[in-house]
């Protein structure tokens, strides 16, 4: 998942929230306290600054949950993707792609969990996960170069259309 | 040598580096890179490329408040990543490969750009080139000159991560997040030459699949050792 796409999705629906000094350090608190366990320092970069609030009273939850829901499928489509790979029978040749690619895959099972467990945390509804068609990948997907690179991850551009219509 | 009177850059009349006009500090001064002017010096001293340890001012030097106090925090990372590729590839370690001295380049050239992205950035209010130490690394071995670079890159990661909190500007916060993926990049790359699968093992990833965290304070005092210069983050945010 790009977290800078995130973070620029969060610029477009909401650009005057995200220019308030105050607001982002105040859902900070928030965060912590509501749930609890989420410590400040553990949140990464892109998360940390998705965070805005509205003039008044309490955040901007709609556009906060959206954002995150929208992280959170992409989130869906690694991890099945991965998970795809990892079960399919000789698609990865070598142990050392495999252990990598398992690594890999358990992040991204790990993203889920806690994208889900932040978004119910701000008193949200986490998005179900989607019926992705990874159909369109040639017979080897995972393009690895021999000197053991992890390729970019970046979704693939026209990332619509893997997402079922339903969303 | 040009006048050093590019933002950014100490006014040479100004400089205490006057009272003590050794070649280095005066070569520092006048516009070149501390470790620039290090390499050179050392050429003629000593007949080698490798910087002289500790010789600089030992100054303390204040990185500021606010999103320029972080922005200065995060050029001098940068300087000191620039510095330390630099001089790596000045004098590459013993049976280095070219595919390794291909990409320890590539990371060069991006910590560089890096570095001189911030000191655009941060116009008149950089804080000055500082001093790199060098001392603890022995260029010579791989094994040093990988574990040192992957102790950069970590740090460098948990910095920036760190960091975001405290950003005030969402511009910033966006380059932030532009460079942080970067050096986790070549944190990625820098652990698989020391250990294969270790690219984003469980040293640096957490059970929630977050990369480490740490605050301004404890990045300084993790590089501390690495810097001639002393740097104050005592006016930077806290929260």
């Amino acid at each position: 998942m790009n977290l800078l796409d995130v973070i620029n999705e969060i610029e477009t629906q909401d650009p005057a929230g995200m220019d308030k000094p105050g607001s982002r350090r105040d859902i900070f608190k928030q965060l912590t306290g509501a749930a609890g366990k989420i410590a400040l320092t553990a949140l990464p970069l892109g998360l940390s600054g998705i965070f805005q609030k509205a003039e008044a009273a309490g955040p901007s939850t709609s556009t906060t949950l959206g954002i995150l829901n929208y992280a959170l499928t992409l989130e869906y489509l690694e991890a099945g993707f991965y998970k795809m790979g990892l079960s399919a029978q000789g698609l990865i040749p070598t142990t050392r792609e495999y252990d990598a690619i398992l690594t890999i895959g358990t992040h991204e099972k790990e993203h889920v969990a806690f994208l889900q467990s932040t978004i119910k945390a701000l008193g949200g509804t986490p998005v179900s996960e989607p019926k992705f068609d990874y159909t369109w990948q040639s017979p080897r997907p995972l393009k690895i170069p021999v000197c053991g690179l992890i390729k970019d991850r970046q979704v693939h551009s026209p990332g619509a259309e893997l997402i079922s219509p339903q969303l | 040598m040009e006048p050093t009177n590019s933002p950014g850059r100490p006014d040479l009349a100004q400089q205490p580096a006057f009272a003590h006009p050794s070649r280095r500090n005066f070569l520092k001064y006048a516009g070149f890179s501390g470790l620039a002017a290090t390499a050179l010096a050392a050429c003629n001293k000593l007949g080698t490329t490798k910087p002289i340890p500790g010789s600089g001012t030992g100054k303390s030097i204040n990185l500021g408040s606010g999103d320029t106090g972080i922005l200065n925090y995060a050029f001098a990372l940068e300087q000191l990543e620039a510095a330390f590729y630099t001089a790596v590839l000045l004098d590459p370690y013993t049976n280095i490969s070219p595919f390794e001295a291909l990409y320890l380049a590539d990371i060069r050239d991006h910590e560089i750009a890096h570095r001189e992205f911030f000191r655009t950035v941060l116009g008149t209010n950089a804080i000055p080139d500082l001093t790199p130490n060098f001392s603890s690394v022995n260029f010579s071995d791989r094994t040093s000159v990988l574990t040192t670079a992957k102790t950069f890159e970590d740090t460098g990661v948990s910095a920036y991560n760190g960091a975001g909190s405290l950003i005030s500007s969402a511009a910033y916060l966006t380059l932030a997040g532009k460079i942080v993926s970067v050096e986790a990049r070549h944190a990625a790359f820098i652990r698989e030459q020391l250990s294969y699968g270790s690219f984003a093992d469980s040293t640096v990833v957490s059970a929630q699949g977050l990369d480490t965290s740490r605050t301004p304070a404890q990045v300084l005092t993790l590089v501390a050792p690495f810097i001639v210069e002393t740097l104050d983050g005592s006016n930077l945010p806290t929260s």
